[in-house]
């Protein structure tokens, strides 16, 4: 941190406005990044307590199977013991509800590091904002001193 | 004199256009670390199965058992073509960063001189030269190397260096 600031000093006022820019435009896209992660996370959450939902006093009850957004037609439950799991890129695998569960707060865990990792970035690229801000004004200041002595 | 700005324009189109090539490549590049990881985790998760896991395949909108070993050397390949990618996509990032720099550097040598005599010449007849330095000089915004020639240049009379100073304010505030 305390390289960063000196470095930041030797800059020049618009040199400071680019660094400026582009450390906005980092913090946006990070912001956005960790919207979208927020986002996977409740849906692996809600995986995982669906799951639980599924127990063996459940087996033969019916429900509505949606076959499109539109159209529903009767079913019942006949294994309670084992859902298939979506693990990414078109692959399917049925588990059983234990291993489902465990699979979906694995995820939900996984996530949370990278929200955390995420998180900390975030605020490290505000503060160095913060102080690029702040010299760039110091700057700012300096040289309209100056340029009102010489005019 | 009106030449100049011309082949100005013509050179930074040329400049933009390898940065739109630059920022294409790059959303390739983030596209293929996406499909990295996520076939990372599926063999992850491929290879702690247990004989009682079956694995499906999503093939239009029904499910296909397939064969778990040879689910897993699929997902193998396509990691192996998706790294091949990304070393390809490395090498064309680098490629054209170089261009880009070497663009930059071009329209920065030749028409730095321009702007010289651009300033020189608002020593004679000033009211004309001041829109005309600030006109070609605002485009320059990130050059500070030119600003100081600009100064350097004009600072032989009083006239000349408060142009030059003009000019080196306007420079700071269209960079804003």
């Amino acid at each position: 941190m305390a390289e960063k600031q000196i470095s930041l000093g030797d800059l020049n006022s618009a040199q400071l406005q680019e660094v400026k820019r582009q450390l906005e435009e980092e913090i946006e896209h990070l912001s956005t990044s960790f919207g979208s992660l927020r986002s996977a996370q409740a849906k692996y959450r809600s995986c995982a307590n669906d799951v639980q939902e599924m127990k063996p006093s459940t087996k033969g009850k019916s429900m509505l199977v949606p076959l499109t957004s539109s159209l529903y037609v009767p079913g019942r439950i006949t294994d309670p013991e084992h859902v298939v799991v979506d693990i990414g890129t078109g692959y399917y695998v049925k588990k059983t509800r234990q291993e489902a569960i465990s699979l979906y707060t694995s995820k939900v865990k996984f996530v949370q590091e990278n929200l955390d990792k995420l998180q900390a970035t975030i605020e490290r690229k505000q503060d160095n904002l913060q102080s690029c801000v702040g010299i760039l004004q110091m700057k700012m200041q300096e040289e309209r001193q100056q340029g009102g002595v010489s005019a | 004199m009106a030449a100049a700005p011309q082949a100005y324009q013509v050179a930074t189109q040329e400049f933009q256009k390898l940065q739109q090539q630059m920022e294409a490549t790059i959303a390739a590049r983030q596209k293929l670390d996406y499909q990295q990881s996520e076939s990372e985790s599926v063999l992850k998760e491929l290879k702690v199965l247990k004989s009682h896991n079956t694995v499906y395949k999503l093939i239009g909108p029904g499910l296909m058992p397939q064969d778990p070993e040879e689910a897993k050397s699929t997902v193998e390949k396509r990691l192996e073509f998706i790294k091949k990618e990304i070393d390809r996509i490395e090498g064309q990032l680098k490629e054209i960063g170089e261009n880009a720099e070497k663009k930059r550097s071009e329209v920065r040598l030749r028409f730095s001189s321009f702007f010289q005599v651009t300033v020189s010449l608002s020593q004679f007849k000033n009211g004309q030269a001041d829109v005309y330095v600030y006109g070609s000089m605002a485009i320059f915004n990130e050059d500070h190397e030119d600003a100081s020639v600009v100064t350097a240049t004009a600072a032989g009379s009083r006239i000349g260096l408060s142009y030059a100073k003009g000019v080196e304010s306007m420079l700071k505030r269209s960079a804003c």
